[in-house]
């Protein structure tokens, strides 16, 4: 039995959405999801030996056709980083992992199952989920650290350039399956209604 | 008289099996013989012969044709490891749970026409199993070589729209074309061929296909399995071994000296371009599948065997450059093959350099250009090129990954929004009608023929993701290929073009036009676009907005604006309406999909500074809480699916009346031997 995770609900203390601005005059941010409230209030408690460097999409390629990975990104072999990006929501999950992209992906089998991943998308590894599919269940941008793995490699049944091992907490792992499968579906209340 | 290996040969005796009863309570398991029954073949198409099955001990099996004891090419009797390349499978722990024993005949084919009963057993140590199939060889009448000419057709192009219903393309004409009082104010490309027909979609072991046997029914006469191409069912360690059946291309190449053209706007690994040339029976094996595109291509020219390939234009780019350093790539070798079994490469001819190897570090641009091939990766490039002569073999890879929709690559070149495909490092894409153009006047130069595949690869897409606008943007672009599809067929004579689909997507259903409808919280709402625009998610249900009968009327699109062949915008007064009878979980929002903000390619210090602002990233429009929520009937997942529909066929041949052929309802298989029996058959032969 595949046990599908809410993406928000695994991550209590690995992923983390945006603070929502002060004032919001548009549309409602994705931290107002009543999904991803739980997001908000539980850091992560492991120690962290070093703050995460920021990291963005545009910083992952050297300018050029062929799209050889930048001297910033191979400075940051090893290290701990932080991303924003979206969860791109796949046909075939990766197991145990999602890709992290920077504009919001659904893919489908086209391609090899990865025809719709721009080039920079990144896979995220969480280890906690161990082989098991993870579908987003939060719109919108989401914030990743971990450490930064760098070179071509299969994982997760995924071919890869650039991974993120995301940060392990401890409280994490103890999360029972029957909330993180009650917060996987339960919608976000501000939903309008359904037809019938 | 049957022909293996190439070698005419009468009936070899295999050693006679004992045909012991079959034991009471134990039995070799999952016994197949493939071709399945019902299978057809041209005379002399090549395809190969397997029987597995799995149990007990040491595994023999036999062969018959026709009663005849026939010899397999592989698979060593009376052992479990037989041919050495059937699966063994395990458990999570590593134990084997079963071995699969196989015996493969490779490289058959007959030159008499009619039908053949293939019979096989299949032994372990607990007894015995018999199976049997009858397929069937159609003939080819060649004529007596008198008359005005050669064949019927010297070149065939195939146009598939993948996805792409009736409904679709009434949706493309309604919006390119108008209607008023009743008449459409214009037609498509498609619309104006004459040959008009309905072809089934159903594939060997679905009555819902998908692309991979949807195109290469097409492509082979035969139907393959949910996700294979060129191949029949099998258990094998690689997907690259399955048991083959050949492609159009293979055959004309090898018996007419002909070219292969294959033009997507997808990753050129995916299903439809590759079954018109790779055998697997895994469609997203990528690094092979794009291997194999060249190593079976028969670029050094012996004319044996292989596809005659001379121009492949698409996306993919990320298949070809070698998983090597800090190079983005995709090549893997899980997604590869090596070794291709040696009584495989004897039967089909192919050169020891067409083995294959585990080779994620190859240069795979680099071979094509040693090989030949002009390379190039952007639009520009591509002009440039093609200027002058142009030529002799083209490789064109336009995006890492899919290349992007119409209706953002036309967004970039208006200048409007070009996030898109720079977010796929892809800012200079063509379109699909400057591809086909190109790959046209390339393999025009083969006074021998060729064969073109050009697919809109989208429209299946973007239906799956209910997404109307860049589904009907597709549609449109991929008529606009059909126009010099046609205009091609004229210059050359001697050509016939088929427009059709693998498959429907989507359940595509025309309901109505956006009505000018007053809302009860808004009462002032006279309707119209804008209003649409900002309406609360209430105000969305259906049932306010969608002007069914009478208040659809007219839709009216605006192509004078940039007249680049595409609408000013899909957002207006009176906009067509879609509903989808196969459909996902969505939010209606009855608009234009906005292109995302692409808010996580900016330096974080950026963001930061936006934040503080108030700045909010907005996320994609379907997922942002506006909309009326609508419940998938197919799926409660948020994509709509294939449908088991038949789907259009659109039939044009300059120089004869080829087209002809494809009026009325026909199988999906039916499309490969009458486009066969076009290239082979001449004026004074026999007509079915």
């Amino acid at each position: 039995m595949i046990v599908l995770l809410a993406l928000v609900a695994l991550a209590l203390a690995e992923v983390q959405l945006p603070a929502a601005p002060r004032a919001s005059p548009v549309a409602p941010s994705p931290t107002t999801d009543s999904g991803a409230g739980a997001a908000r209030t539980s850091p992560s408690r492991a120690p962290r030996t070093e703050p995460p460097v920021p990291l963005a999409f545009g910083e992952i390629f050297a300018p050029g056709r062929d799209l050889v990975l930048s001297e910033k990104v191979r400075s940051l072999r090893g290290r701990r980083v932080r991303m924003e990006g979206y969860a791109a929501q796949m046909e075939d999950a990766p197991a145990g992992a999602f890709w992290l992209v920077p504009l919001p992906v659904k893919g489908d089998e086209s391609g090899g199952g990865v025809g719709d991943l721009p080039p920079d998308s990144v896979l995220v590894m969480v280890r906690s989920a161990g082989d098991r599919p993870i579908r987003p269940a939060a719109p919108g941008l989401i914030s990743v650290s971990g450490l930064l793995e760098v070179g071509h490699a299969d994982g997760a049944g995924q071919s890869s350039l650039l991974r993120i091992v995301l940060d392990h907490s401890a409280a994490r792992a103890r999360a029972k399956p029957a909330q993180a499968t009650r917060d996987a579906r339960t919608p976000p209340a501000r939903r309008p209604s359904r037809l019938p | 008289m049957m022909r293996m290996n190439g070698v005419a040969w009468r009936a070899l005796v295999a050693p006679l099996l004992a045909t012991a009863a079959t034991a009471a309570f134990a039995a070799p398991q999952g016994v197949a013989l493939v071709p399945p029954n019902g299978a057809r073949f041209l005379e002399n198409q090549r395809f190969d012969i397997r029987v597995e099955g799995y149990g007990q001990g040491a595994y023999s099996a036999s062969l018959k044709v026709n009663g005849q004891d026939v010899q397999f090419t592989s698979g060593e009797q009376g052992t479990t490891t037989t041919d050495g390349v059937s699966a063994v499978e395990k458990d999570a722990s590593g134990a084997v749970t079963r071995t699969w024993g196989g015996f493969n005949a490779r490289g058959f084919s007959f030159s008499r026409p009619g039908k053949y009963k293939l019979e096989a057993t299949f032994k372990d140590a607990t007894g015995e199993t018999s199976t049997a199939s009858t397929i069937e060889i159609v003939d080819v009448d060649p004529g007596t070589g008198h008359g005005r000419k050669g064949t019927l057709a010297k070149n065939v192009v195939i146009l598939v729209g993948d996805g792409m219903g009736v409904a679709h393309r009434t949706a493309a004409r309604l919006v390119r074309h108008g209607v008023t009082g009743g008449d459409p104010d214009g037609y498509l490309a498609m619309d104006k061929f004459p040959g008009t027909g309905l072809v089934t979609t159903h594939s060997l072991n679905s009555i819902v296909t998908d692309s991979a046997p949807g195109m290469a029914c097409y492509a082979t006469g035969s139907h393959a399995n949910n996700g294979q191409e060129g191949v029949y069912p099998a258990h094998m360690a690689n997907p690259f071994y399955y048991p083959r059946v050949e492609y159009m291309a293979e055959y004309l190449h090898r018996v007419k000296g002909t070219s292969l053209g294959i033009v997507t706007s997808a990753d050129i690994e995916d299903a439809t371009p590759a079954a018109n040339a790779v055998h697997t029976g895994n469609r997203n094996s990528g690094t092979g599948i794009c291997d194999q595109y060249l190593d079976e291509s028969d670029w050094q020219a012996t004319g044996r065997s292989g596809t005659g390939l001379a121009v492949l234009l698409g996306g993919g780019r990320n298949w070809f450059k070698a998983a090597t350093g800090e190079q983005y790539s995709r090549r893997a070798t899980s997604t590869d093959y090596a070794a291709l079994p040696a009584d495989l490469l004897a039967g089909w001819d192919l050169p020891a350099s067409a083995a294959g190897a585990l080779d994620a570090d190859r240069d795979l641009v680099g071979d094509f250009q040693k090989a030949g091939f002009a390379y190039v990766d952007s639009s520009h490039d591509l002009q440039n090129t093609m200027s002058g002569h142009g030529p002799d073999r083209l490789l064109g890879l336009f995006g890492w990954g899919n290349m992007n929709v119409a209706l953002d690559k036309i967004s970039a070149r208006r200048g409007l929004d070009a996030d898109v495909v720079n977010a796929y490092h892809a800012p200079d894409q063509p379109m699909l009608d400057e591809m086909a153009d190109a790959a046209l006047k390339v393999l025009s130069k083969n006074e021998k023929g060729f064969v073109l595949m050009i697919e809109g690869a989208h429209i299946d897409k973007q239906s799956h993701l209910m997404d109307v606008d860049r589904a009907i943007g597709e549609t449109i672009e991929l008529d606009r290929a059909v126009a010099v599809a046609r205009k091609w067929a004229d210059k050359l004579g001697d050509t016939v073009v088929v427009v059709l689909a693998d498959h429907e997507c989507s359940g595509f259903s025309l309901m109505g036009a956006l009505a000018n409808k007053q809302s009860s919280s808004n009462p002032t709402n006279t309707g119209g676009i804008d209003a649409l625009k900002t309406a609360a998610a209430a105000d969305l249900a259906p049932a306010k907005v969608v002007g069914t009968y009478d208040a659809a009327g007219f839709p009216r699109y605006d192509f004078t604006k940039y007249d680049d062949g595409y609408p000013a915008t899909y957002d207006i007064d009176k906009k067509l309406l879609v509903g989808f009878g196969a459909s996902g979980d969505r939010n209606e929002t009855w608009l234009t999909k906005a292109t995302p903000v692409i808010d996580s390619l900016l330096p974080t210090a950026v963001k930061t500074e936006l934040k503080a602002a108030s700045y909010v990233s907005e996320p994609y429009q379907r997922d942002a809480g506006k909309g009326w929520v609508i419940g998938g009937q197919a799926t409660q997942q948020d994509q709509a699916v294939h449908t088991a529909t038949d789907i259009p066929v659109s039939a044009y041949s300059s120089g004869s009346d080829v087209w002809r052929r494809f009026v009325g309802v026909q199988r999906n298989t039916d499309v490969f031997f009458k486009l066969m029996k076009a290239t082979l058959e001449r004026e004074d032969s026999r007509r079915d």
